[in-house]
């Protein structure tokens, strides 16, 4: 696939799946599993690059006497999600054009 | 594997970044391996389940801006006498041929840009003579006449719908000039990466 559609995908899973309250590195990678399998490190590029597209934040906490970063996104990863599900919405309509039988 | 010894390696394959970035990237493998641990897995399958400590090193440093890979470049190289007497005595060869090679990699981006750019500047100059002949178009009818008030209105709109199809054109360019960019740096740092490995 193209590496750019790809990045770009990949970015709205992650945004996607803190967009319902902020989570930490392992259970977004868990909540995605059954829809796409990513590794660490194709997840930690994606946080950085969204982090420093201010897109999420990040917090430290403390969790069973070790620390944890948890990551929630912001008004501007929501925005991005949002402009992502439209022009996926474009796609979709000429994958459906392109796909249907018998036009001429 | 224990988790241990699986950062160990990851640290020793990064041993030339700057401490901070590497210690940064590590704790999130860290993290990663304590949770699948805390979700049922021992320490074993729970690095079993991660990828390679190569493939994790390689991600870190595909990750890093170029210069800090060319300070971890050169702080990884030991040289001995006879390599940095050929280094010297090559400096008149190998010094311009790279810097030739960056410049004409410089150039052809910029080139691309200069494209957009002057894609851009038609797309103003167009925009501007649709108003211009917009402001024709309502002098004329005040004091010329309907023929000549036409003939303004017309290439205003002519004008105008050239302006928004060199528009398009514009964005196309200046996208394409983002992805080659892009493509650049990344060749740059995989070229960087690779001859660390061998070193």
């Amino acid at each position: 696939m193209d590496i750019q559609l790809k990045r770009g995908m990949l970015d709205a899973c992650v945004l996607a799946a803190i967009q319902d309250g902020e989570s930490y590195g392992y259970q977004m990678l868990k909540d995605m599993k059954p829809y796409v399998e990513l590794s660490e490190s194709t997840l930690y590029p994606i946080l950085r690059r969204l982090e420093g597209a201010k897109c999420l934040t990040v917090r430290t906490a403390e969790h069973n006497g070790r620390l944890r970063k948890y990551y929630a996104i912001t008004p501007l990863g929501l925005a991005r999600l949002e402009d992502f599900k439209r022009e996926w919405k474009e796609l979709l309509s000429i994958y459906r054009f392109v796909t249907k039988e018998g036009h001429e | 594997m224990n988790k241990e010894s699986y950062l160990a390696q990851i640290r020793q394959l990064l041993q030339s970044l700057p401490e901070e970035d590497r210690e940064r990237s590590l704790a999130f493998y860290a993290e990663s391996i304590d949770d699948r641990i805390e979700d049922g897995m021992s320490e074993e399958e729970a690095v079993a389940s991660m990828e390679s400590p190569e493939e994790a090193a390689k991600a870190i440093l595909m990750d890093m801006p170029i210069p800090k890979l060319v300070k971890a470049r050169v702080k990884e190289k030991h040289m001995g006498a006879l390599e940095i007497i050929l280094l010297v005595l090559g400096f008149p060869l190998w010094f311009p041929l790279l810097l030739t090679v960056l410049i004409l990699g410089l150039t052809v981006y910029l080139v691309v840009w200069t494209l957009v750019l002057s894609l851009g500047a038609v797309v103003l100059a167009l925009g501007l003579s649709a108003v211009a002949g917009v402001i024709a178009a309502v002098y004329f009818i005040i004091k010329a006449g309907l023929p000549l008030f036409l003939l303004a209105l017309g290439a205003a709109l002519v004008l105008t719908g050239l302006a928004i199809l060199f528009g398009f054109a514009v964005v196309g360019m200046g996208r394409l000039a983002v992805m080659l960019g892009k493509a650049m740096v990344r060749g740059l740092k995989s070229l960087l990466i690779r001859k660390e490995e061998k070193a």
